[in-house]
């Protein structure tokens, strides 16, 4: 179980980052939140508004195959900027709701050399995952996803996968796949999952590294991810605590003081 | 009138001005206003002692504790000498013989 749930985690992880570059078609609506870009009207009228229950691969893979039907080729977004990237043959798309069951955040990644795409919440068609329009997720929420390696074709084999932050892994793990199952989808309940320690405010960029013996070749990615949490919470605890320790050492134990000449 | 001394603490002050910046960075990361990256809490740290060397340096000072000593009393009047008992001029000693005062001898 514990297994199936990093993989869950990682698939996400990398599906997510992987679902970045679909935006050609969509960027060229930035700018456009309230809709009238029918391109991008029509892939966010795809992505439910609200938190939809059981969530199977057949609808998630026939969901993408949609998304990816409607990304429109021909337009192109000059620069996509930095911030976020997928990379291999992976990608797929993440949907995030709040602990009400509501949309909050989606993204999209068509599989190709480009970013992921935002096409859900209140920047659809930027990129997603960026330092500016980071990915963001509710710690008492839900996100479902779905990804692949690749789209077409037998999974990697003897895979194995590490989700890191500056440099410090956070999870990894690794399975034989030999059944060379090529997609996962599934749901995340970040309010049961998420170790509590994570339950803040916070926005952090994570990086994904998937790597198997088959041939596919790797699966990087990374982008930026923010945490919608309690306001009082370990982070907001420990920044109160160190910073009245150390006002309280600056006040009462260096300040300048006149002493008598002896 | 004694002087006052002042006497300034900044590398106390950047000590303390670590915990403070992490305090801070945590706070700001927790505004969403950061990321959360050991770039950016070095960057807080890195302030937090800058700020702390600076009033340690430059803060306003303390005022000295307990009273001024007083220093004319070390150098003013040297305790009166007494003579011994019986060296007295005044009043000699018991054990000398009546008539007989050592500075007639």
């Amino acid at each position: 179980m514990r297994r199936r749930h990093r993989i869950l985690i990682a698939l996400l992880s990398l599906g997510m980052l992987a679902a970045l570059p679909v935006s050609a078609g969509i960027a060229a609506a930035q700018g456009d939140p309230g809709g009238g870009d029918p391109a991008l009207d029509a892939l966010r009228e795809l992505v439910p508004p609200s938190f939809p229950g059981e969530y199977d691969l057949t609808a998630a893979d026939a969901e993408y195959g949609q998304l990816v039907s409607l990304f429109d080729e021909n337009t192109i977004v000059p620069d996509f900027g930095n911030g976020s990237k997928l990379t291999g043959v992976c990608g797929g798309f993440a949907y995030s709701y709040d602990s009400n069951g509501d949309l909050l955040d989606a993204a999209f990644d068509a599989g190709d050399d480009q970013p992921p795409v935002d096409i859900g919440g209140a920047n659809a068609g930027e990129q997603a995952f960026t330092a500016s329009n980071p990915f963001e997720v509710d710690t008492d929420g839900l996100v479902m996803y779905f990804g692949f390696m690749p789209r077409d074709g037998d999974g990697p084999l003897e895979h194995h996968w590490e989700i890191k932050t500056q440099g410090i892994s956070l999870d990894k793990g690794g399975d034989p796949n030999p059944r060379r199952k090529n997609r996962n989808a599934g749901i995340v309940d970040l309010a049961n999952d998420l170790p509590s320690i994570l339950k803040a405010n916070f926005k952090a960029k994570i990086s994904g590294r998937l790597d198997e013996a088959s041939g596919l070749g790797p699966c990087i990615g990374e982008g930026h991810v923010q945490f919608n949490g309690p306001f009082l919470n370990v982070v907001s605890a420990a920044g109160l605590a160190l910073a009245g320790l150390g006002v309280f050492g600056l006040l009462f134990n260096s300040r300048p003081a006149y002493t008598w000449k002896s | 009138m004694s002087d006052q001394e002042l006497k300034r603490h900044p590398v106390r002050g950047g000590i303390w001005g670590i915990p403070t910046g992490l305090g801070l960075g945590l706070l700001a990361v927790n505004a969403q206003m950061f990321s959360l990256s050991l770039t950016t809490l070095g960057a807080f740290a890195v302030l937090g002692i800058a700020i702390g060397a600076v009033w340690a340096s430059f803060g306003p000072a303390k005022k000295p504790k307990g009273a001024a000593p007083d220093t004319r009393a070390s150098v003013a009047e040297p305790e009166p000498v007494t003579a011994p008992p019986g060296l007295t001029e005044d009043e000699p000693g018991e054990d000398a013989p009546p008539g007989e005062h050592p500075e007639s001898v």
